[in-house]
C-alpha cells in the first residue's frame, strides 16, 4: 500500500522535520525582526555583565578621589560619580545582580507557580478552591507594595529579596498555568493516557505541564523584565541590595542629588534597564506569536 | 476461575453521572457476557451511554463526577470494579485497552509517536529504552507505517495514520480485550474500511476480544459476532448478530434498519424515529422508548420489561416484540 515513492518522501522529511515542536518555534522566532532586535540586544548585554572583570579595569568599588564627576570621556565611557568610581564599570557588575536576581527570582516562582498552577488545575476541586482564594488575596494587593512589604519584613540581603520577588510574582504564573491546564485537561490524549494505565502523577508531569508550557513561556520571558524593574525599584527606595554593590535601582537612586548638574549619572543606569526590559519584552513578544498553535505552518 | 466462565461478564451496570447537583441517569442496568476471541457490537444513538459503558469497564471515568452506582464488571472472573487503582493501572492499556474515537486528539502533541508506544510498552513489560522503542517501531510497521516515521510527531501524520498509531498502541501490549469507541466515525470511508479491516485482522491474529462502539450497522454486520443495542442506558436487544440482523424485533432496532438507505429499492424517503431520546435528567417510568414507540400499548408507560429470550441466542426487552405486532 505504501509506495516507493512516499516511503522516500517520509524518510527524508523525517530527518528534517524530527526537532519538530521546539525547531519549528525558533525558526518562527526567527523570522520576527522585532525579536530578534530584542534578542540579539540581550544578548549583548549578558555578553557584557558576564564578561564584566575582563572589560573594564577599574573597580566598581574603590574610590578615586581626583576623579569624581567627571563627565564622560575616553577613559570613562560613562563618566565617573561622587566617589570617582566608573560608571561604565558599576553598570556592567551592577548589570550581574539585576540579571542574575531577575533569573533566579523568576525561575523559582516559574517553578512555584507552574506546580501550583498545574496541581490546582488538574485536580480542581476544594484543593483549587482553596489555594486560588488564597492567591486572589495576594493579587488583590498591588504588585510593587506587596514586594516592598515583604522585602521590608524579611531584611535586606540577596537572598530575602529574591525570596520576595519571586513569592509576588507566584500568583500570576499559577494562575495562568492553571487556565492553561484545565484547557489541557479536557483533551483525549489525557484518556488515552490513563487508558494505557499512566498514573496521575506521570499524566500530570509528561503529557498536561508540556502541554500548557507555551503561554507560562512568554509570562516568565517578560517576568524577568519586569522583575528586574522591580528590582530598580526596591533598591531605589533603599530596600533592595546595600551599597557599595552596584546595582542599577540602587545608581539611580544614588544619582538623583545630582539629577541637575551631572544628569548624565542617572541617564546611563536608566538606559541600561530600559534597554534589558525593552529586549526583553519584545522577545517575550515575539515568543508569545511564535508559541501560538494556530500560527502552526 | 471456574471452566465456564465467561470471559467478560458485566452484569446489571447502573453509572451515574452528577452534574451541578443533577443525577443524570448513563446507564441503567446493562448486563452482557464475551467470549475470547469474540466481537460485541454496542449499536445506539449520541448519549446513549455507550461510551459511558467502555470507560467503566476500564474504570477512567471523569472522577468526581462518574459513578458506578451498581453492578460489576467480570473479567476472567476478577470484578475489576473491586480492584485497586494502583491493580487497575496495571490492567489499563496491558490487559484491557481502548481506542478512542478522534485519532486527531487522542495522541499527545508533544510527544513523538515511537515515544507514546514505547510509553505503554515500558509501562507493563519493565523493558529498557531501547527494546521498548524497538518493539514501538516494530508495532508501527504490523499497521503499515513505516518504522523510520516513529521519531515524528502526531501533527506530521494523516488522520488515518493517527488512528493507526492509536491502535498500534492499543494492541502494543497483546490484550485480551479491546475497547473501540467508535473508531472510524472520525475517518472519511476508504480510511475506515482500511483501518476496520485492520483491526479485524490483528484481532484474529492475537485472538483478542473486543468490544466495537458504533452507530453504524453496516460496521456491525461486517465486524460483529454479537449485537446489543442501547438505548437511554439500556440494553433494549441482544444477542447473535445474524439472529438479530434477520428478526429485528424490538420497535426500536426495527426503526434503526429502517433508517439504512437500501440501494435495491428504487429512491425514497429513509423511514426515521420520531421523537428524540429521553432527556437522562428524568427518564420515563416504563419502557424508556415507550414515548417514540409506534406499537406503544397503554400498559408500555407504567412497567419496564426484561430482556427476555425469544430465540436461540436473540434477547429483547419489548414485552410485545414476541407475540408480533
Amino acid at each position: 500500500m505504501i509506495s516507493i515513492r512516499t516511503r522516500f518522501r517520509t524518510k527524508k522529511e523525517g530527518r528534517e522535520k524530527s526537532e519538530s515542536t521546539l525547531h519549528a518555534t525558533f525558526m518562527r522566532l526567527c523570522r520576527n525582526p522585532t525579536a530578534v532586535f530584542g534578542g540579539i540586544v540581550f544578548i549583548i548585554l549578558a555578553l557584557l555583565v558576564i564578561l564584566a572583570p575582563w572589560l573594564t579595569p577599574y573597580d566598581y568599588a574603590a574610590y578615586d578621589t581626583k576623579n569624581l564627576f567627571q563627565p564622560p570621556s575616553p577613559a570613562h565611557w560613562c563618566g565617573t560619580d561622587q566617589f570617582g568610581r566608573d560608571i561604565l564599570t558599576r553598570l556592567l557588575y551592577g548589570g550581574r545582580y539585576s540579571m542574575s536576581m531577575g533569573f533566579i527570582a523568576v525561575g523559582f516562582a516559574a517553578i512555584g507557580g507552574v506546580s501550583l498552577g498545574s496541581i490546582c488545575g488538574y485536580i480542581g476541586g476544594r484543593l483549587d478552591d482553596i489555594v486560588m482564594r488564597f492567591l486572589d488575596i495576594f493579587q488583590a494587593i498591588p504588585g510593587i507594595l506587596l514586594t516592598i512589604c515583604m522585602a521590608a519584613a524579611l531584611g535586606n540581603g540577596f537572598d530575602k529579596v529574591i525570596i520576595a520577588l519571586s513569592l509576588t510574582r507566584i500568583p500570576s504564573i499559577a494562575r495562568l498555568m492553571r487556565g492553561s491546564v484545565m484547557k489541557i485537561r479536557g483533551m483525549e490524549y489525557l484518556e488515552a493516557a490513563e487508558a494505557i494505565g499512566c498514573s496521575k502523577a506521570r499524566r500530570i508531569i509528561k503529557y498536561v505541564i508540556p502541554n500548557s508550557m507555551a503561554p507560562v513561556i512568554v509570562e516568565v520571558t517578560m517576568g524577568i523584565a519586569s522583575t528586574v524593574l522591580q528590582l530598580a525599584t526596591l533598591s531605589y527606595i533603599g530596600l533592595g541590595v546595600q551599597p557599595p554593590t552596584p546595582e542599577w535601582g540602587a545608581m539611580l537612586s544614588d544619582a538623583k542629588r545630582y539629577i541637575l548638574i551631572k544628569p548624565y549619572m542617572i541617564m546611563f543606569p536608566g538606559i541600561f534597564i530600559a534597554l534589558t526590559v525593552l529586549s526583553l519584552n519584545f522577545l517575550g513578544d515575539g515568543l508569545r506569536d511564535a508559541l501560538d498553535p494556530k500560527l502552526k505552518d | 476461575m471456574s471452566g465456564n466462565e465467561k470471559f467478560l461478564k458485566v452484569d446489571n451496570l447502573v453509572v451515574e453521572y452528577t452534574s451541578g447537583g443533577e443525577i443524570v441517569h448513563a446507564v441503567n442496568g446493562v448486563s452482557f457476557s464475551l467470549e475470547r476471541g469474540e466481537t460485541l457490537g454496542l449499536v445506539g444513538e449520541t448519549g446513549a451511554g455507550k461510551t459511558t459503558i467502555a470507560k467503566s469497564i476500564l474504570r477512567i471515568l471523569p472522577d468526581p463526577q462518574g459513578k458506578v452506582r451498581n453492578g460489576s464488571i467480570r473479567l476472567d472472573g476478577v470484578d475489576l470494579l473491586e480492584l485497586s487503582e494502583r491493580e487497575m493501572q496495571g490492567i489499563r492499556g496491558n490487559r484491557v485497552s481502548m481506542v478512542f474515537q478522534d485519532p486527531m486528539t487522542s495522541l499527545n502533541p508533544v510527544m513523538k509517536v515511537g515515544e507514546q508506544i514505547a510509553e505503554v510498552i515500558r509501562k507493563h513489560n519493565k523493558k529498557m529504552e531501547r527494546p521498548a522503542i524497538q518493539k514501538a517501531i516494530e508495532m508501527l510497521e504490523l499497521v503499515g507505517i513505516p518504522g523510520s516515521r516513529a521519531m515524528e510527531y502526531p501533527h506530521q501524520f494523516s488522520g488515518g495514520m493517527k488512528q493507526r498509531v492509536v491502535i498500534a498502541m492499543a494492541l502494543a501490549c497483546k490484550p485480551d480485550l479491546i475497547l473501540a469507541d467508535e473508531p472510524t466515525s472520525a475517518l472519511d470511508v476508504t480510511i475506515q474500511a482500511q483501518v476496520l479491516e485492520m483491526i479485524t485482522e490483528l484481532k484474529i491474529k492475537q485472538n483478542t476480544s473486543m468490544i466495537l462502539i458504533t452507530h453504524d450497522l453496516g460496521v456491525v454486520g461486517n465486524v460483529c459476532d454479537k449485537v446489543a443495542v442501547i438505548y437511554a442506558g439500556e440494553v433494549l436487544e441482544y444477542g447473535d448478530k445474524l439472529e438479530i440482523f434477520l428478526n429485528p424485533s424490538h420497535p426500536y432496532t426495527v426503526g434503526l434498519f429502517g433508517a439504512i438507505p437500501d440501494l435495491s429499492v428504487k429512491s425514497r424517503r429513509l423511514t426515521n424515529i420520531e421523537g428524540l431520546p429521553p432527556d437522562p435528567f428524568n427518564l420515563p417510568v416504563g419502557c424508556c422508548f415507550s414515548p417514540r414507540c409506534k406499537n406503544v400499548r397503554e400498559d408500555c408507560f407504567k412497567r419496564k420489561f426484561p430482556l427476555q429470550q425469544i430465540g436461540e441466542k436473540h434477547y429483547c426487552s419489548c414485552g410485545y416484540a414476541p407475540l408480533g405486532f
